[in-house]
C-alpha cells in the first residue's frame, strides 16, 4: 500500500523531470458533484456544490465566517469524509476516487509547523513520510527553501521566525512534495496586509514554475480576485454555490494590476456577489 | 596621557559593574549569603540555649564525624545511588510503556486507568509490609517501593502529553499519508516530551524519597552494603547524632543531584523550541 504510493509518486518525479519546461508537467483536475455535508445527525453544513475545476484552475472559496469552506477544503483533501456526492480526482491519465497521499498539499490557516524540527526538516516532513532518503530529502527542502526565500533560516526553529516567514516555510513544504493540487485554507489570514500582498505575489510565481491546480479558501475579495482565475461565493446554512464567478485577468498578474480599473470593477463583482447572500441571509 | 587615563578609568568602572551585577546576581548571592546567615544562627542557637551535641550538633562536629564514619557514609551513598537510579529506570520505563497503552487504547484507558489509580492511591507504607514479603529484603524490594513512589507523575503526565496532540498536527500527519508508527514517532513523542520531562522532574524530586524509605524498611538484607536511609536508622538508634546528620546531609546531595540532573536534561531537550526556555538572545 505504502510503497505503492512511493512508486506513483517517484514515477510523477521522473516524468516532472524529463518534461522540459515546467508548464508542460501534468497537473490535477477535480470534479465535485452532488457533494453533501451533516455532521452526525446535525443539520447540512454543505449542500449541492457541483464544480469542475480544470487543471491549473485557480479557485478561490469565499462565503460568511461559518459556511463550510474548511470542511469542503477537508473533504477535498480526504480529511473526513463526505455524507453524499463524489470527488473524482485525475492525475497522469489515472482516475481514482480519493486522491492519493502526495500529489495535493494542504496549507493550514496558521503555519502548522513542528515546534521541535528545524525548518528545513520541517519543509522535508512530507517527504520523510512517503519514505525518500535523508540525502535526497534534505536536498529538495533547501531547493524549496531557496525558492521561498528562506534559505538562512533553514537551521532555525518556527519561534524564531516571523508570522510571514513560518507562513513561507508552510508553503515551501507544501511545495516540496512537487503537488498537482494544492489546496489552501486562509493560509494568509493572520498577516498584515503588507505581508499578505507580498506572499500572494510570491504564490502566484511559485505556481508558475510547478503549474498546480489550487483550492484557496479566504475572506479577502481582493486576495481571491488577484490570485483566481475562478470565484466561488458560498452562502450558509447549508452552505450551497451561491455564485461562480470568472476572473478574465491574464496571468502572470502582478501588484500593478491591483490598481487596474478592470480588476477594481471585479472586486466590486465579487463584493456585491457576497453582500446579496448578506441579504439573502438577514 | 589624558587619553590613557580615560581609558583606564573606563576600565576600573567595567570591573566594578562587573563586580555589581555578579555580587546582585540573585541566583549566586542570595542563596550563599543564606547559608552564611543559616549557619551563624546554627552556632548562636547552641551557644545561647547551652543545647547538647545529642539535640543539635555543630556544623564542623558533623563533618569530624562524617569523616570518621566515612566508610560506613560512603558505602550508604553508593548504595542508595544505585537504588536510585533503580527505582527511576523503573518508573521510567514502566511509565512510559503504560502511558502509551493509555494512549493509544480507549479500552486500556477505561479498564487500566482506574486500577493505576487506585494503585497510586493507597499508601505505600502500607504496601511495603506485603511487598517484603514476596520480594524479601534487599534492592528487589527498594525498587519496587521506589517505583510505587515515584512512577505515577510520570504515566499521568506522559499520557496527558501523547493524547493532547495538536488537532491541525494530526491532520498534517493524515495529509501525506502518515502511518500510525510514524504519527507516534515523528509527531506524538516529541509533542508529549514537555509532559513526559516534567513528569520526569517530579518523579526525580520523589525517587530519593522512595529509595531511602525502601532502604528504612527493606535495607537489611542488601548484600551486607546499606543504603544511607538504613544508615540513619543505624546511627539514630546508636545515638551518633553528628554523623547521623551528615548521612542526612549525603542523602539531600544526592536527591539535588538527581533532580540538577533531570533538569539539566530537560533543558537540553526542550532549549530550542519550547516557550519554557525562552530565549534571552
Ligand atoms: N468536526 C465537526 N463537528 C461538528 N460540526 C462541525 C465540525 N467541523 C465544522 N463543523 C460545523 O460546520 C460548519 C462549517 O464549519 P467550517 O469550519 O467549515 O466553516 P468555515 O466556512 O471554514 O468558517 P470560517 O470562515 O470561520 O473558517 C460550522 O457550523 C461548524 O460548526
Ligand atoms: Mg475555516
Amino acid at each position: 500500500m505504502k510503497e505503492d504510493r512511493i512508486d506513483t509518486l517517484v514515477r510523477t518525479m521522473t516524468e516532472l523531470q524529463t518534461t522540459p519546461g515546467a508548464t508542460t508537467a501534468p497537473v490535477g483536475y477535480l470534479e465535485i458533484s452532488g457533494l453533501q455535508k451533516s455532521f452526525g445527525e446535525g443539520p447540512a453544513v454543505l449542500a449541492d456544490i457541483n464544480l469542475t475545476l480544470a487543471r491549473g484552475d485557480f479557485l478561490a472559496v469565499i462565503g460568511p465566517s461559518g459556511c463550510g469552506k474548511s470542511t469542503l477544503l477537508k473533504i477535498i483533501a480526504g480529511l473526513i469524509k463526505a455524507s453524499a456526492g463524489s470527488i473524482v480526482f485525475t492525475h497522469s491519465g489515472a482516475r481514482a476516487d480519493t486522491p492519493s497521499a502526495l500529489r495535493r498539499a494542504f496549507v493550514f490557516q496558521d503555519a502548522n509547523l513542528l515546534p521541535w524540527a528545524t525548518i528545513a526538516d520541517n519543509v522535508a516532513l512530507p517527504l520523510r513520510l512517503a519514505g525518500y532518503a535523508q540525502a535526497e530529502r534534505l536536498a529538495r527542502a533547501a531547493a524549496m527553501l531557496e525558492l521561498v526565500k528562506l534559505a538562512p533560516a533553514s537551521q532555525l526553529y518556527p519561534r524564531e521566525l516571523s508570522g510571514g516567514m513560518r507562513m513561507r516555510a508552510s508553503l515551501a513544504r507544501a511545495l516540496a512534495t512537487q503537488p498537482e493540487l494544492m489546496l489552501l485554507d486562509e493560509p494568509f489570514g493572520a498577516l498584515d496586509e503588507m505581508t499578505r500582498d507580498e506572499l500572494n505575489e510570491d504564490l502566484l510565481e511559485l505556481r508558475e514554475r510547478q503549474r498546480w491546480t489550487a483550492v484557496f479558501v479566504t475572506h479577502s475579495v481582493t486576495e481571491a480576485v488577484f490570485l483566481a482565475n475562478k470565484v466561488l461565493v458560498l452562502s450558509a446554512n447549508p452552505g450551497r454555490m451561491h455564485a461562480l464567478l470568472d476572473i478574465d485577468l491574464p496571468y502572470p498578474r502582478t501588484a500593478e494590476m491591483r490598481l487596474m480599473p478592470e480588476f477594481l470593477r471585479l472586486v466590486a463583482m465579487v463584493t456585491a456577489s457576497l453582500h446579496s447572500v448578506r441579504v439573502k441571509l438577514s | 596621557m589624558i587619553f590613557r587615563m580615560a581609558s583606564g578609568g573606563c576600565r576600573v568602572e567595567e570591573v566594578m559593574h562587573k563586580l555589581k551585577s555578579w555580587m546582585l546576581a540573585p541566583s549566586l548571592l542570595w542563596p550563599l549569603l543564606l547559608g552564611a546567615l543559616f549557619i551563624a544562627l546554627w552556632y548562636a542557637a547552641i551557644a545561647l540555649f547551652h543545647l547538647p551535641e545529642y539535640i543539635l550538633p555543630a556544623p564542623h562536629r558533623i563533618f569530624e564525624e562524617g569523616l570518621v564514619e566515612r566508610k560506613t557514609l560512603w558505602g550508604g551513598m553508593v548504595q542508595t545511588t544505585y537504588a536510585c537510579l533503580l527505582g527511576f529506570a523503573a518508573s521510567v520505563i514502566g511509565g512510559v510503556v503504560l502511558s502509551l497503552m493509555l494512549a493509544y487504547s480507549s479500552w486500556a484507558y477505561k479498564g487500566l486507568y482506574p486500577y493505576v489509580l487506585v494503585l497510586k492511591m493507597t499508601p505505600v507504607i502500607v504496601l511495603a509490609p506485603i511487598i517484603i514479603i514476596w520480594f524479601g529484603q534487599g534492592i528487589n524490594s527498594i525498587t519496587i517501593i521506589s517505583f510505587l513512589i515515584c512512577f505515577f507523575p510520570i504515566v499521568a503526565n506522559t499520557t496527558m502529553g501523547l493524547r493532547a496532540t495538536d488537532r491541525n498536527l494530526v491532520d498534517l500527519f493524515q495529509v501525506y499519508g502518515a502511518t500510525k508508527r510514524q504519527e507516534l514517532f515523528y509527531l506524538r513523542i516529541p509533542a508529549a516530551m514537555p509532559y513526559f520531562l516534567t513528569g520526569l522532574k517530579i518523579a526525580a524530586a520523589l525517587t530519593p524519597i522512595g529509595a531511602l524509605y525502601g532502604d528504612t524498611v527493606a535495607g537489611m538484607g542488601s548484600g551486607g552494603q546499606a543504603g544511607l536511609g538504613f544508615v540513619v536508622v543505624i546511627f539514630s538508634a546508636q545515638l551518633k547524632v553528628p554523623a547521623l546528620f551528615a548521612a542526612a546531609f549525603l542523602a539531600c546531595l544526592i536527591g539535588f543531584l538527581f533532580v540538577g540532573l533531570v533538569n539539566w536534561l530537560s533543558w537540553r531537550v526542550l532549549r530550542r523550541w519550547h516557550d519554557s526556555y525562552l530565549m534571552d538572545g
